[in-house]
């Protein structure tokens, strides 16, 4: 026990609850809030509407939720296995290789989104490959930005993997692809399955990379909270912050379900 | 030809015919990377187990005993020599095509298989048919009696449970050779008791399957092993069966880690012999021999090695007592080692106390032998500085001994030594402090190398040579142990 | 983007280097280890390092992609706004990791050491907030202390009080980034003060060390490496921050990102745009270059520790 004083210990547990509460609950509080707000002009909101959510349920903004899903889906199932496929890899490459991959992969984390975005505008707005103004430049951009993040979370996993495991599957008279599918693939199950979480909800929430590439015909949902709050239509923005939030949470709810069903441990 | 494969290591290779299950040929392991250029972890390692012959690797960590384990199973790739299964070079063959049971310190069972599945990898693997993976598992379960737990995971089982399974799953697929890597080390001391019980127990239900056992623990390789190789710093130190380990050391370092044994420094009797090979006399009949120790005083001990040449080292070798092969004597009675009690342990069964040696005023050899040497002469050559006389006068009084010690003490680094002693059982127990002799059991106290010839291993040829000994005493069988003792025994 | 949980990756960027190796006949199986590693590869070539070096290229080329020189380079560097974003950039960085590691650690320390009902949630909270989208804390800033927020519509009610406006500027863009980015601390000096052996603080007391002294002298140092990698991180995240800066419409706080955002999308100076983001990327690669090295020492001096 660090503080044996009762006056200290309550004097601490003010102080956390205070920062805690300006850190995370009054901003979250806040968008809650003004989600339903009709109107705020005091320390508490007034004329508790439903029309701001209507709104951001409202058939364009469907669209954008559409948008959104479609492309954090492909862009972050693409991300994990372009991570776990690298980690793997890794795994079994020679110390060398195994550094330059983990540094080639880890790379995209460190650049700015903007660069990644400007990056994807200078490379593929003219031939052999155009694909600027298409869905697909959007869903490259977010692969890119969460691929770190996919593979740093399975190649932490495969790391913390026995390697007695594969030598004793091997010595049982197992080759590489029945170890591969028996064992290792398996066993990181559960790292797979976080880090596909993980880029899903980071690729909802993207929006650096995106404004930088997205064409008008495929917007999502955080550039549409984007425009919404440049115009100063902040409780509008809020609603459908909450919007995304709340199809983040249940698509991840879903994927964690299915780890919970695919996974034996 | 490394040192310690003389006669005993190569002992199958008379036998013919038949090939070995496993054999060994010169095998090095040298980690690449940060401990690249320091002594390998395997070094220059042959060895022959044959069929049905169960060989345990003894070695404190570090010895390179798990990598010679590695290296028979296809983990470790041998950056020199040749590893032969039945016969067959599998040097580039990965584990997978080897068929070698193995089970490791950790178990490494598939968390996430049932224990059925873990134990039917192997087959699956092997694409052996449904029926007969169903028949072989529940087979092997019931072998190691865990046929109840066949539909849990490996994490609702208990560490003894664990390993049974790993035991199960190497032996299922029908293994020619068992590798067994600490199997036991992870368990407590009970647990222990009872799977080496176990071990045993398989041992004898599977009579044709060769296996390996890693330890650190001497208890385990003399219950189990046909024969007992000891490591140390990535070679093979010594080769035999546990009896001829245990009673005739080639080395201070077999005979200190297999048994415990007490090592004192000294110089064979007579001096002046300049080369001495001390194993030819023992073949040629003298069994005994006198070493005068360092630290004051002299035992009867025979020679451990035929092939043991003091000549090399000027006649200094070391002498290997265990604890219990010394007996408290009186102080009247003459005798060989003198000391003063520094502790006084307990342990249930009996006592252990811990000697400190203090010098000697009668250069008398243990029990029986006492009355050879002339009195009052302490032998102080750390280096070759010769013989120093004390000059003392009064040999029955202690308090001169004591002095006498304290005199020696400073002019010989190795003076203060202590030794192990445990009491026969029931024996009177001395007090912390006394001043007590030391006899040593007639034939437990064993001429080794010293213990600095080991790092570098003696080079074979060295031994040739045989110089008579000056001293010869009766006739005894010869200490040469018969070299064919590779055979399952 | 908010480039989130790379707190996991705090910890291990070593990992795989650092993971044990299976070299059973490891020469043989080389080759194919390398087949094996080139599809991944490959792909993060094709969406990545080729955009990289296509930017970079952009800088000395015009539209066509035909090589035109250093003039851009030379109109850049002579302008006032490139080093200004640097600066800019570089000070809200150093502010925001200050911040960071001030109100993490205290967090840190406090929800481990005093822990009291509702802890639990708290941190909970706090891990899952580094997973929504970045720009919830300026739209919520925005609408609390907004020109026409919630704070300042409660001010006005008072006689006399300020009308408070610093969300659009340098302290809003500060205090959001350090809202947002605060879980990055705190989540890994949480996993190691889990770690950190009661008794080490029972001790630590019974020898006579204040609450204070115990912290300082027992605590931090245990932090000390977790606390480094994510200070680290956090000047990273911060130094590429965009979506934060770009929701709290600070007109006037131009840091390099939003400078390239300016350049590339509403002016569509593309060589510009290259520039500048050539220079941006010196500056994050090279911080990426030092945390790393960081992280890598500090591991290695626990492992020689250990």
């Amino acid at each position: 026990m660090l503080l044996h004083s009762r006056s200290a210990r309550a004097a601490v547990k003010a102080a956390v609850v205070l920062v805690l509460a300006l850190l995370l609950g009054v901003p979250l509080l806040a968008i809650v809030l003004a989600a339903f707000a009709g109107s705020w002009n005091g320390v508490w909101p007034s004329d508790p509407t439903l029309s701001h959510l209507a709104d951001a349920l409202a058939a364009d903004n469907l669209a954008s939720i559409s948008v959104s899903l479609q492309t954090a889906l492909v862009a972050s199932i693409g991300a994990v296995a372009v991570g776990a496929w690298a980690a793997l890899a890794a795994r079994s490459a020679p110390r060398q290789v195994a550094a330059t991959i983990d540094a080639l992969l880890h790379l995209p984390a460190a650049v700015p989104s903007v660069v990644v975005g400007l990056g994807l505008l200078a490379a593929f707005s003219r031939p052999p490959l155009t694909l600027n103004g298409t869905a697909t430049i959007v869903v490259m951009a977010q692969t890119t930005l969460v691929l770190a993040f996919a593979y740093n979370t399975v190649a932490g996993a495969a790391a913390s993997l026995d390697p007695v495991l594969d030598q004793v599957a091997g010595s049982l008279g197992a080759r590489p692809l029945r170890v591969l599918l028996t064992v290792r693939l398996p066993l990181l199950l559960p790292s797979i399955g976080a880090a596909l979480g993980l880029a899903f909800a980071l690729c909802m929430g993207e929006l650096g990379a995106t404004i930088m590439v997205y064409p008008a015909s495929w917007r999502t949902l955080p550039v549409s909270i984007f425009a919404l709050a440049d115009r100063g239509s902040l409780f509008l923005a809020a609603a459908d912050t909450l919007v995304l939030i709340a199809v983040t949470v249940a698509v991840l709810g879903l994927i964690a379900r299915l780890r919970g069903r695919t996974m034996v441990r | 030809m490394p040192l310690a494969a003389s006669g005993r290591a190569y002992g199958a290779q008379l036998d013919g015919g038949r090939p070995a299950a496993v054999e060994l040929r010169h095998v090095s392991v040298r980690y690449s990377g940060l401990n690249a250029g320091d002594h390998p972890a395997l070094a220059d390692l042959s060895l022959r187990i044959e069929p049905g012959e169960t060989v345990a690797l003894l070695g404190p960590s570090g010895s390179g005993k798990s990598t010679a384990l590695k290296a028979i199973a296809g983990f470790e790739r041998p950056s020199e020599g040749h590893v032969l299964l039945a016969g067959k070079d599998v040097t580039n063959r990965p584990p997978a095509e080897r068929g070698i049971g193995v089970v490791v310190q950790s178990y490494a069972l598939f968390p996430h298989l049932k224990v059925a599945d873990n134990v039917a990898y192997g087959l699956r693997a092997r694409r052996v048919p449904r029926a007969e993976v169903r028949a072989r598992v529940s087979e092997m379960l019931e072998m190691v009696g865990m046929e109840a737990h066949a539909r849990k995971l490996p994490r609702e089982l208990s560490g003894g449970q664990q390993q049974r399974i790993a035991i199960a799953r190497a032996l299922a697929i029908r293994p020619d050779v068992l590798l067994l890597d600490e199997p036991l080390s992870a368990l407590d001391a009970r647990m222990r008791q009872d799977m080496l019980e176990e071990l045993a127990r398989l041992r004898r239900e599977l009579p044709d399957v060769a296996m390996v056992y890693v330890t650190h623990d001497q208890t385990e390789a003399l219950a189990l092993a046909d024969r007992i190789g000891v490591m140390r710093d990535g070679r093979l130190v010594d080769l035999g069966t546990a009896d001829e380990l245990y009673h005739r050391p080639r080395h201070a370092f077999t005979a200190s880690f297999l048994g415990g044994a007490n090592l004192l420094q000294g110089v064979v009797e007579p001096l002046g012999a300049a080369s001495l090979a001390l194993g030819a006399a023992a073949a040629a009949g003298s069994q005994a021999f006198v070493v005068r120790l360092d630290t004051g005083g002299a035992v009867s001990a025979r020679v451990g090695d035929p092939a043991f040449d003091a000549g090399a080292t000027g006649g200094r070798v070391s002498v290997a007592v265990r604890p219990h092969a010394f007996r408290v004597q009186t102080e009247s009675r003459a005798a060989g080692l003198r000391g003063t009690v520094e502790s006084v342990q307990w342990r249930g069964a009996g006592h252990r106390l811990r000697v400190r040696l203090t010098g000697i005023r009668r250069g008398g050899s243990a029990m029986g032998d006492a009355g050879m040497g002339d009195a009052g002469r302490v032998d102080a050559g750390m280096g070759d500085a010769g013989r120093v006389d004390a000059g003392m006068g009064d040999v029955g009084r202690v308090d001169v001994g004591m002095g006498d010690a304290g005199r020696v003490d400073a002019g010989m680094g190795d003076a203060g030594q202590t030794v192990a002693v445990d009491l026969e059982p029931f024996a009177a127990v001395p007090e912390v402090g006394a001043a007590v002799a030391l006899g040593v059991v007639p034939g437990e106290a064993v001429i080794v190398p010293r213990d600095g010839s080991i790092g570098g291993l003696r080079v074979p040829g060295a031994s040739g040579s045989p110089h008579p000994a000056r001293n010869r005493a009766g006739d005894g069988a010869s200490a040469a142990p018969a070299a064919g003792d590779g055979a399952s025994s | 983007m908010s480039a989130a949980p790379a707190t996991t990756a705090a910890g291990e960027p070593t990992a795989v280097a650092r993971a044990p190796r299976i070299d059973a006949a490891g020469d043989r199986k080389a080759p194919r280890a390398l087949a094996w590693a080139i599809p991944p590869l490959a792909i993060v070539a094709l969406i990545f390092l080729v955009p990289l070096a296509e930017t970079v290229w952009q800088s000395v080329a015009d539209t066509s992609g035909a090589f035109t020189g250093f003039e851009e380079w030379g109109l850049e560097f002579a302008s006032a706004a490139l080093p200004k974003a640097v600066g800019t950039t570089l000070w809200i960085a150093v502010l925001v990791t200050a911040g960071c590691v001030l109100i993490g650690t205290f967090l840190a320390v406090g929800l481990s050491f005093v822990p009291f009902r509702g802890s639990g949630v708290a941190v909970r909270l706090l891990e899952a907030v580094v997973s929504f989208p970045s720009f919830i804390i300026p739209l919520a800033f925005g609408i609390l202390y907004g020109r026409a927020g919630v704070l300042n519509s409660a001010l006005a009610g008072l006689p006399g009080a300020p009308h408070v406006d610093f969300v659009n500027d340098v302290p809003g863009v500060v205090l959001a980034e350090i809202t947002y980015f605060t879980p990055f601390v705190v989540r890994p000096l949480l996993a190691v003060f889990g770690q950190l052996p009661r008794e080490l603080l029972d001790v630590s007391g019974s020898l006579g060390a204040g609450p204070l002294m115990t912290i300082r002298r027992v605590v931090l140092p245990a932090a000390r490496p977790a606390l480094a990698a994510s200070a680290g991180l956090v000047f990273l995240l911060a130094m590429n921050e965009f979506g934060i800066i770009m929701f709290t419409g600070a007109k006037n706080v131009v840091t390099l990102p939003m400078l390239i955002y300016t350049k590339s999308i509403v002016t569509f100076d593309l060589p510009a745009a290259g520039v500048v983001s050539c220079v941006q990327l010196a500056l994050s690669l090279g911080v990426y270059g030092l945390y790393r090295a960081l992280v890598r020492r500090l591991s290695g001096g626990l492992r020689a520790a250990a």
